[in-house]
Formats: C-alpha cells, structure tokens, sequence
C-alpha cells in the first residue's frame, strides 16, 4: 500500500537492521518467601519499523510479563534487569511522566479481553477522544471527526452513532475492534497485541487477523503480537520468537520457526496443535508440565520433557545461538538439524 | 466408523426435538435451541461444536437434565432426563456426568483431592473407598500422593484430569464434557484429549464433546455435530464433514482457522455477526452471512438433507458437489 516506503518491507528486517524498540537481557523477578523468583529470564527482542513479531508460548512462560516490562506496567515489588531501548531511549527506570508520554502516545495496547480494557461506563466517543485531547492536544470538534473516521477504518458500522454508545452495546468482535481504534488513535509506532483474538470465535479472529494485517500495511505500525496460538502467530507475524519457562528457545523468520522449527519444543508445540494431525491417531501431547516459576529444573528448562535430551542438557543452560541466516536457538543437541523441513 | 462394533447397539444419550427457552427480563423469549436431536453411542465420542451463543452449551446443559425443556425429550438409556430441582437425583441417572469447563471453579479448593474423589466413590456405593480412589488417580494417569494434596497444587491440565476422575467415580455410560479443554494450554488440551479418547475406548463411556472449535473436536470426537442459532445444521461422520462440509456454515468454521504452517496464509473471515437469538432471521438463518446464499434462502427453512454415509446439512444446496465457497481454501493439509 505504502509505496514510498519500500525500505521497511518486513522481511528485510535482520538483526542488524534499525530497531524501534530493542530488549536486551530482560529479566523479571518477583520475590518469594525464599528469595527471588525469575519470571521472565534474560530476554531479548527487536522490533523494525512495519514488522509484526509474534511471540508465542503457554501460560507461564512469561510472554506477557515481558510486554509490561516494556511498558513500565509491571506490579511494584518486581525487579527488573536489562535494557528497553525504544529508538534508542532507555525505557527501564524511565520517570513515570516520560512513561506516561510514551505509552498510548509511541506504543499503544490492545489486551485479551475487549469487555475489561474498555471502560464501561463511558462512551465509545469519550474514550476515543479522551486520548487525542491528552496526547495530541486536539480540541472537541476535532477529535471528534478524527474518532470518526478511526471507527471507520476499524470497519465498526454506523461510526456517528457508535461514539454515543457505551462497549456492552457491541459484540465482542466489534469491542476489539474498537479498543483497536482507541489503541492506534494518536498512529503509535508500536502496538503491543497481548491475545487480542483469544477471547473471539474463530470466525470473527479472522476478520480482526486480516483487519491487524491491513493496518499494518497501511500505517507501517509495527507489532508485537503475543498469543499462545502458533496458528494466530503464523498467519501474522513475519519473526517469531517462542518462550518456554522464562526464556527465548527459538527465534526468526516465520517460515522457518513455524515451517521448520528446530528446537524440539516448539516442535512439540506444533504437533499437540489441533488440526495440525489427523483425528485421534496423531495427537502427541507434551509428557509432564511447565516448570512452576522458582521450581525451574537445572539447565534447560525443557529437558525433562524432551525426548532428545542428553546428560549435559540436565546441567548447562543454553544459550540463544545463531544457526541459520536470522534463526536462533537455544538447543545445543539440535535433533532437527539435517531434517530441516521435513 | 465407530459404530462397527456395536452395530445394533441403543444410543446411550439420545436427545429428540429438544428445545430450550429463555426469558429476558423485559419478558422477551429467547429460544437457545430450536429442535436440535441427537444420539451418542456407547463407546463413541460426538462433538458438537458452534460460536459463541449458539446454544450448544443450553443443549450441553438439557443432556444432563439442567435445563428444563419447552418441548423434545432426553433419555438416558431408556429412561427421561429433566431437572430435579432439589429432589436426588435417582439411581439410574448417576451413570449420566457432566465435566465442566473451568478445572479451577469445578474443584473446590479447600478440600484435598481425595477427600473429594471419596465423595463420588461412597455416593456410587463403593467400597473400599480408598482402593477405588488410587485406582481412579491411576487412570487419569496421577500419581498416588495426589490424594493427599490440595487443588491449587495442581496446573490447570492436571486440575482435568482430577474432575475427569472424579466424573469416573460414577462409573459413568455417558459423560457429557463442556469445553473441557478450552481454559488449557495447547499441550494440556492435546494431553486431555488424548486422555478422554482412551477413556472412552477402555471403558466404552460415551462422550458429547461440546467445544467451539472444530480441530480439537477433529482430534477427538468419531461423530460431529455442527450448531448455529440453536439448530443442528450438520451432522456426520467427522473424517467427512471435514473433509467435505456440505453446509456453508462447517465451511466457515474449518476455513476460518489459522494454521500454523509458517506460510504467513490469513485465515477466512465470515462477515457480520450472529443474529440476535430472539428474532432469527427468517427461512435458513445462516442466509445473512451465507457466501452461497440465494433469494430462495431467505423464506424456505432447510430441511435436513441426507448426503450419504449418514452426513446431514440443513442448507437447500447440500447436494452440490462441494461445500461452501470457502472450503479448500482456508485448510489445505497443514502438515
């Protein structure tokens, strides 16, 4: 759509290329009778300008605590370490007044549950233009006009008459859409996605799916979409990053993390997927659970599950390492390495 | 498929005409299920899948004899299934269970597990109670000390599988399971699936797997059931109505999931919304949202068609060759 920016297509973004927001050695630790938990263990994360990064694991695996670490959101007595670069400001440890500026201003949210993030007692309208006078210093009138057509990109029908209704007057499917306005009013550079389409039917997450794809197409907005559902992540996002317990297992390009992935849990992921097997003869669940925070095993925090461990995977935490091209991994056994995409 | 080794056998659970009705507070009747039947089999698994609102969970519910029914009838072998109130549940009805979606609500937190397995195990007047426990915990494959925990300690996946077990206390024919899978992680839905196809082959229990998408029901179920607007609108085999959906609406749903094969393919949408359950749109009520909806649509109610191999579809185009327009182009074989 955007033509004059042929620079940002989304799969020249590399490592190397101009990051919006950089994450450097993330960790999130809460404390415990014991000492301190970490939740979130060492994360890195970068973001290019228009590209959608989709990062994906299962409850617990810190996917969202790494998203609040970004926008100072996190509940106080958690300690943060490591560096949130947004264009190269650090963000951690930023003062609240700068917090405030950036966030919905730079990088806006859209959360899981449309019928929470909305106010409920305020109008659409309200809450729409609220965050245009705050940001932009926009006056009524044009905010107003401004909210419109906001409602109208989102495709929520009859736009006038929608700013005077209150969120429990809309489906579910158009409630995200309209928290979808409201996070992309004042055109932030980031949107962060936390499950925005967990809470819908499936054929209303297509339409907000193919909806998210048009917006960033169009305004170059780049994305952090967070879900557990690798399906969601594969039709979106052009990186991915999967987490298990704390901790980056595989990273990059789409196509090859979800077409051919080599860690064996995000292998393992894929095929305990529902419709990734035929009925009942190819459902292979994961043996055992995810590690409870503070109860990690010793070195990868997979290897009791893994069918591919070996005696040092119990002792050495691996580390996130380049294999091919732009694909990380954190797997030093690499079972998957001469498959490839088998 | 899953009949051949029972051929003659009676339906467990065999629901006929049911209709469930609710009441607004301003007076307004909101019919959640319109004439819905179907029958499940010992042994077999029957999915019934639909959209939020479609009344699959009112028709979940009327199975069990929790809600009362404006017309159509519930037997559970052979004998009726209606609500009780406060009166005891007879006997007979004890083989019929009902597993819930939430493990963490359906468990009470404050009692240790095998406190609230023994509960099941005397109400099915069995002893020794705590030989019957450690065998129930084996078969949801939970080791022994679990008995002597609370819930909490427990991850949502493992919280199942001890409401499964305490389902199993009954000894039950019929286990009738809503969304039981949907609050988990993937690995955990694919664990509990896995785990309730077993139980239904060991111990012949027949399961209505009542769920919002149709690949977990795929995974599991022998038979599906498809539900929109509180009306059945297809039925079958599911290896068929999968692999040719005859109603646009199964279309829809099989093509609108994503698939997780890196190809960066967007799912199929389905445009406007589900209409509202108190005034349903006259003739098919799919035909508002229907890709292959033509003028006929909206007056004439489709009967349900016969295809072949017992498949049925409610839409007056079910013998054309394909299904929905939709079909093929969302879901090729994903890996």
């Amino acid at each position: 759509m955007n033509l004059a920016f042929p620079s940002t297509v989304p799969t020249s973004t590399s490592e190397a290329g101009a990051a919006l927001l950089e994450v450097k050695g993330l960790s999130v630790s809460r404390r415990d009778r014991r000492g301190w938990v970490n939740l979130v263990d060492g994360v890195d994360l970068h973001l290019g300008p228009g590209e959608v990064l989709g990062v994906c694991g299962e409850s617990g695996s810190g996917k969202t605590l790494t998203s609040l670490a970004v926008l100072g959101l996190l509940p106080a007595g958690m300690k943060v370490e490591g560096s949130i670069l947004y264009q190269g400001e650090e963000l951690r440890g930023a003062s609240r007044r700068r917090l405030r500026a950036v966030r919905g201003r730079e990088i806006a949210v859209v959360w899981q549950d449309p019928s929470t993030s909305l106010h409920p007692l305020l109008s659409v309208g309200t809450q729409l233009t609220e965050h245009l006078r705050y940001h932009l210093g926009l006056d009524a009138a044009t905010a107003e006009r401004r909210a419109i057509n906001l409602l109208r990109s989102v495709r929520v029908p009859d736009p006038t008459s929608a700013l005077r209704a209150r969120p429990h007057e809309f489906s579910g499917g158009l409630r995200q859409r309209i928290a979808l306005a409201v996070a992309l009013a004042c055109e932030p550079k980031i949107l962060l996605a936390d499950e925005p389409t967990t809470a819908l039917d499936v054929t209303v997450q297509a339409e907000i799916l193919r909806l998210l794809r048009e917006l960033v197409d169009e305004s170059q907005v780049s994305v952090v979409l967070i879900s557990h559902d690798l399906g969601v992540v594969s039709s979106l996002a052009d990186r991915v990053q999967v987490m298990y317990a704390g901790r980056v297992v595989e990273s990059g390009p789409r196509q090859q993390v979800i077409g051919a992935p080599r860690h064996p849990y995000t292998r393992a992921l894929l095929a305990a997927l529902p419709g990734s097997a035929p009925a009942r003869k190819g459902v292979r669940a994961i043996p055992g659970s995810p590690p409870l925070p503070g109860r990690l095993p010793t070195g990868c925090a997979f290897h009791p599950r893994c069918g591919y461990a070996v005696p040092s995977c119990a002792s050495e935490v691996p580390v996130l390492a380049p294999i091919d091209g732009d694909v990380r991994l954190a797997c030093p056994v690499d079972p998957f390495a001469a498959s490839g995409a088998s | 498929m899953s009949t051949s080794g029972v051929p003659s056998a009676q339906p467990v659970l065999r629901l006929d005409g049911v209709e469930v009705t609710y009441h607004r507070p301003d007076g307004t009747a909101v019919q959640a299920v319109r004439g819905a039947s179907l029958e499940v089999l010992a042994g077999e698994i029957v999915g019934l899948v639909g959209e939020s609102g479609c009344g699959k969970s009112s028709l979940g519910r009327a199975a069990v004899g929790l809600e009362r029914l404006t017309a159509g009838t519930v037997t559970f072998n052979g004998q009726p299934v209606h609500p009780l109130g406060r009166r005891p549940r007879p006997a007979g009805l004890r083989p019929l269970q009902l597993l819930f979606q939430d493990p963490y609500s359906s468990l009470n937190p404050r009692r240790k597990v095998g406190h609230q397995l023994a509960d099941g195990v005397r109400a099915a007047g069995e002893a020794p109670v705590g030989a019957r426990v450690a065998e129930l915990l084996a078969m949801v494959s939970m080791p022994p000390g679990t008995a002597q925990r609370y819930p909490h300690e427990f991850s949502g996946g493992q919280r199942q599988r001890l409401a499964i077990a305490r389902a199993l206390a009954a000894r039950p024919a019929m286990l009738v399971a809503d969304e039981p899978v949907s609050a988990l992680d993937a690995s955990a839905q694919a664990a509990i699936v896995t785990l309730l196809g077993e139980l239904c082959q060991e111990t012949g229990v027949g399961i209505l797997f009542v769920s919002h998408d149709l690949g977990v029901v795929h995974q599991i179920a022998h038979k599906v059931a498809v539900m929109y607007l509180g009306k059945i609108v297809e039925g079958g085999v599911i290896e068929d109505v999968w692999r040719d959906p005859r109603h646009p609406y199964t279309a829809a749903l099989i093509a609108a999931a994503p698939v997780a094969d890196g190809s960066g393919r967007l799912p199929i949408g389905l445009a406007g919304e589900v209409p509202d359950p108190s005034a349903p749109p006259p003739g098919c009520s799919f035909h508002p949202r229907c890709p292959i909806a033509e003028a006929q649509c909206a007056e004439v109610d489709p009967p349900p068609i016969d295809v072949g191999n017992g498949q049925v579809a409610r839409c007056l185009f079910a013998l054309r060759t394909s299904g929905g327009a939709h079909h093929g182009e969302g879901r090729a074989r994903s890996r």
